[in-house]
C-alpha cells in the first residue's frame, strides 16, 4: 500500500494557492503535509481510547459495589472510591486553566474524560454513602440533584462541554426523564389517563432553554448555550408531543400548541442559522401537523395520499428554505 | 462516474478544506472565499442536516406514494396476488428512481443533496425486493438458492451504482453482499478468507489512490473495512468452534443445520484449529495498528484498536476471568494509564509528533467530534431517570450511580 495520500487534490490545491499568494508557505507546510498524509492526527482516537476506559472503570466499580457491599466494608469502598474521585478532580483542576466566563477549555485531549471519571466516581460514591448510610432519608433522590449541580459546577470552572452535557441529563434524571422514560411514555399512551413525565419533560425543556437564554443573553459560557437549548427544544417537543398524541386528552390542542411551538423553533432557529435546531423543529412541524390532518383524512381513507403529498410539500419547502438562506454545502 | 462530476468533487474537497482551515483559524474569511470561488463547481448542494432531511422526507414520501399508487392500480384492476405482476411492478418501480437519478445527477446536478442519494436506496431495494419476491413465490426457490442469487444480484447492482454515483453505504453494502454470496461456495471459509485477505490490501490502496475520485476512493475505504471485519470474523475463535461456516451450507434445512449441528457436536473442534485462530485473534489486531502507524492510515488504525478490545474481551470471556467488576476495572484502567502513556510520549516530542503521527487536533472538524462525544456521553454514562408516578414522585429504592453510574440495590 503506497502512503496514505489522504487529499490529493488539496495537495494539488495547496500548492497553487500558494503560487498564487493565498496562502503563506509558512501557513501552507503543515496543512500540505497533512494533506499528502505525511501527518495524521490520532488525538480522536486516542480520546477514544480514554472513554472507552472510563467506561470500563465506571461499570466495574458501579458491580464493585453491588456485589461485595458487605464483604469489603461500606466505610473502605466509599473512601476507595472517593479517592480516586478526588485523585481525577484534582489532576484537573490543577491542570485547567484560570476560570473565565468565555471559553477556556484545556488544550489537553486526556483532559475531558479524567474529569468527567472524577465526576462519575464522586457521583458513585455518593450514591453509595447515601444508599448505605442513608444520610439524606426519604429525599434519596436529592442526591441526583446535588451531583447535577456539582457536575454542573466543574463543566463551568473547567470549560467542558462533555461534563456540562452529563450534568444536564443528571437533571433531568433527576426529574425523572430520560431517552428511556420517554419511550415508556409513548408506550403507555394509551393506558394512562394523567402522567406527570409529560409535565416533567415540559418542566425540563423550558428550564434548559431558560438557562440558554441566561447563558446568551448575559454572555456566560456562551458555548455551552447551543447544547442547552438543543436538550431544551428536545424535551419540550416531547413533552408537547406525548400530550398531542395521547387520544384520551384534549389532543387537538395539544397539537396546536405542539405545531406551534415546533415553528416558532425552526424560525428561530433559521434566523439564527442553526440548522440542527432547524430541523428538530421541522420534524415536529411535520409531525404536529400530520397528527392533525390524521385523524380528519386517514377516516376517509387518504392516508397515503397525505403522507405522499405532504412529503413532497415538505421537500419543496425545505428547497426554498435552503435556497433563501444560501445553505453552505458541508 | 461522469468526469465532471468527479471534477466537481475534487473541487468540493478543495472549499471543505479552506472551510476546516478557517475553523481552525488557519486563514481568515476573505482568504476563504478566494478559495471558494477559484475552486467553484456547477453542482447542487446542501449541508449535512438538509441532507437528512431531504433523504428522510424523499424515502417517506415514495414509500407512501408507492403505497397509495398500488391502491390505485389495484381499482384499475390489477391483481397483486399475481406474483409476476407485483414483482414487475417493483422492479419497474425501481428501475424508474435509478433512472431518476441519472435525471437528479445529471440535469438537475445535485450532489451530496438527499433526494439523488435517497432515490439510489429506494431503486437498489425495490430492484431487488422485486426480484427476490419473483424468485420466491415464482419458482418456490429455496432459501439458499434466495441468498446466493439474491447476494450476487445484490452485490453486482451495489457495484454498478457505486461505479456510476459512489453513492454513500454501497461500497460497505457491495462488500456485505459479497461475503453473504460466498458464505455458500463450496469450501466456504478457505475462500472467504482468500477473498477477504487477499482483496483488503487493494482496496486499501485504491481508498488513497491520487487517480480516483475523491467519493469512489470513500467507497473503497468503505469495502475496506468490511473486508477486514469479514477477516476478523472468520478467524474468530467463537465461529471456529460454533462451526458457522459449515453450517452455512445447511442453511436450506428447516430447521437450521438442526442434524448437522447435533452431528458436529459430537467431533471437538481440532485443537490446531483453535491454537491458529486465538494465534490469528492476537495477531490480526497488531498487524492493522502496525500498518496504520506505518502507513498512517486512519481505518486500519481504527480497525486495529477495535479488533483489539473485541478479542482481549473475548480471551476474557473464554478464559473465565472473574470477578467481572476486577477484569473490567483492570481493563479500563490498563486502557486509560495507555491513553496517559500516550499523552507522556507525544508530549515529550516537538510538535507532539512521533513517525508521522500527532496528538495535535490539525484541521479536523472540532464540532463534529464534540459533538460526537457528547452523544456518547449522554447516551452510555447518562444516570437511569427516577420512576416518575401520576400525581408526583414517589421512592423507589437506592439508586447507584448519580453521576453517570446506573446499577439499582
Amino acid at each position: 500500500m503506497p502512503p496514505s495520500m489522504r487529499s490529493p487534490e488539496v495537495a494539488e490545491a495547496i500548492q497553487k494557492l500558494v503560487e498564487k499568494g493565498l496562502l503563506l508557505p509558512a501557513t501552507a507546510a503543515p496543512l500540505l503535509r497533512s494533506a499528502r498524509g505525511e501527518l495524521l492526527s490520532i488525538r480522536g482516537e486516542l480520546r477514544a481510547l480514554l472513554y472507552f476506559g472510563v467506561l470500563a472503570v465506571v461499570a466495574g466499580v458501579s458491580l464493585l459495589v453491588k456485589e461485595n457491599l458487605d464483604r469489603i466494608g461500606p466505610v473502605t469502598i466509599a473512601v476507595a472510591i472517593g479517592l480516586a474521585a478526588a485523585a481525577c478532580l484534582g489532576w484537573t483542576l490543577r491542570r485547567g486553566l484560570p476560570f473565565s466566563w468565555q471559553r477556556a477549555e484545556s488544550s489537553d485531549w486526556a483532559f475531558d474524560f479524567l474529569l468527567l471519571l472524577g465526576i462519575l466516581l464522586l457521583g458513585a460514591d455518593l450514591a453509595y454513602i447515601e444508599t448505605k448510610f442513608t444520610p439524606l432519608g426519604d429525599a434519596w433522590s436529592y442526591h441526583l440533584l446535588f451531583m447535577s449541580l456539582v457536575a454542573g459546577a466543574f463543566a463551568v470552572r473547567c470549560d467542558s462541554r462533555t461534563s456540562w452535557s452529563l450534568a444536564l441529563s443528571t437533571f433531568a434524571a433527576w426529574r425523572g426523564v430520560a431517552a428511556t422514560s420517554v419511550a415508556q411514555g409513548v408506550a403507555e399512551l394509551e393506558g394512562r389517563r394523567e402522567s406527570a413525565l409529560r409535565f416533567e419533560l415540559l418542566l425540563c425543556g423550558a428550564a434548559f432553554l431558560a438557562l440558554g437564554f441566561a447563558m446568551r443573553r448575559f454572555d456566560r459560557k456562551r458555548h455551552f448555550e447551543p447544547l442547552t437549548t438543543f436538550l431544551g427544544a428536545l424535551g419540550l417537543l416531547a413533552g408537547l408531543g406525548l400530550f398531542a398524541l395521547d387520544p384520551q386528552e384534549n389532543w387537538i390542542v395539544w397539537a396546536i400548541v405542539f405545531v406551534a411551538a415546533a415553528a416558532g423553533l425552526a424560525a428561530v432557529a433559521l434566523r439564527a442559522r442553526r440548522f440542527g435546531l432547524f430541523a428538530l423543529g421541522a420534524l415536529g412541524i411535520y409531525a404536529g401537523i400530520s397528527r392533525l390532518a390524521f385523524e380528519l383524512i386517514f377516516q376517509a381513507g387518504c392516508g397515503c395520499f397525505w403522507f405522499a403529498g405532504s412529503s413532497v410539500g415538505m421537500i419543496a419547502l425545505l428547497w426554498i428554505v435552503q435556497r433563501r438562506f444560501r445553505v453552505e454545502a458541508t | 462516474m461522469r468526469s465532471e462530476i468527479a471534477a466537481a468533487d475534487r473541487k468540493f474537497a478543495v472549499r471543505r478544506a479552506a472551510s476546516a482551515w478557517r475553523r481552525a483559524g488557519e486563514i481568515d474569511a476573505a482568504t476563504e472565499a478566494a478559495i471558494a470561488a477559484l475552486y467553484s463547481d456547477d453542482r447542487v448542494r446542501t449541508s449535512k442536516v438538509f441532507r437528512v432531511l431531504f433523504f428522510i422526507f424523499t424515502w417517506f414520501g415514495f414509500s407512501t406514494a408507492y403505497g397509495f399508487g398500488l391502491a390505485m392500480l389495484s381499482a384499475f384492476g390489477l391483481d397483486w396476488d399475481d406474483t409476476a405482476i407485483f414483482a414487475g411492478v417493483n422492479m419497474l418501480a425501481g428501475v424508474a428512481m435509478l433512472a431518476a437519478v441519472e435525471v437528479l445527477t445529471g440535469t438537475m446536478k445535485l450532489r451530496r443533496f438527499g433526494i439523488e442519494e435517497a432515490c439510489v436506496w429506494i431503486g437498489w431495494s425495490y430492484l431487488l425486493g422485486g426480484g427476490l419476491w419473483w424468485m420466491v413465490e415464482g419458482f418456490d426457490a429455496g432459501f439458499s438458492v434466495l441468498l446466493i442469487s439474491g447476494a450476487w444480484a445484490a452485490a453486482g447492482l451495489a457495484t454498478l451504482i457505486l461505479w456510476r454515483w459512489a453513492t454513500p453505504g454501497m461500497g460497505a453494502v457491495a462488500a456485505l453482499a459479497l461475503f453473504s454470496g460466498l458464505s455458500q461456495a463450496p469450501a466456504n471459509h478457505l475462500v472467504w478468507l482468500l477473498v477477504a485477505g487477499l482483496l483488503a490490501w487493494p482496496l486499501g490502496t485504491l481508498s488513497v489512490a491520487p487517480h480516483v475520485s475523491p467519493e469512489h476512493r470513500k467507497r473503497f475505504a468503505e469495502a475496506f473495512v468490511v473486508f477486514v471485519v469479514m477477516f476478523y470474523f472468520a478467524v474468530h475463535v467463537a465461529v471456529i468452534e460454533a462451526r458457522l461456516f459449515t453450517l452455512a451450507r445447511w442453511i436450506d434445512d428447516e430447521q437450521l443445520g438442526h442434524s448437522a449441528r447435533e452431528a458436529l457436536a459430537e467431533i471437538p473442534v481440532g485443537a490446531t484449529a483453535v491454537g491458529l485462530s486465538l494465534t490469528a485473534m492476537v495477531l490480526m489486531p497488531l498487524v492493522l495498528l502496525w500498518i496504520g502507524v506505518r502507513r498512517r492510515f486512519r481505518p486500519a488504525l481504527v480497525g486495529g484498536f477495535l479488533a483489539a478490545l473485541v478479542s482481549a474481551g473475548s480471551l476474557a470471556d473464554r478464559l473465565d476471568l472473574r470477578p467481572v467488576w476486577l477484569v473490567l476495572l483492570a481493563g479500563g484502567a490498563l486502557l486509560v494509564a495507555a491513553a496517559m502513556m500516550a499523552r507522556r510520549h507525544f508530549a515529550g516530542r516537538p510538535g507532539s509528533e512521533w513517525k508521522g503521527l500527532t496528538t495535535l487536533p490539525l484541521v479536523e472538524d472540532r464540532e463534529s467530534l464534540q459533538t460526537l462525544e457528547v452523544v456518547a456521553t449522554l447516551a452510555t454514562l447518562s444516570p437511569a431517570a427516577r420512576q416518575v408516578e401520576a400525581g408526583g414522585f414517589e421512592g423507589g429504592g437506592g439508586e447507584f450511580g448519580g453521576g453517570g453510574a446506573s446499577a439499582k440495590f
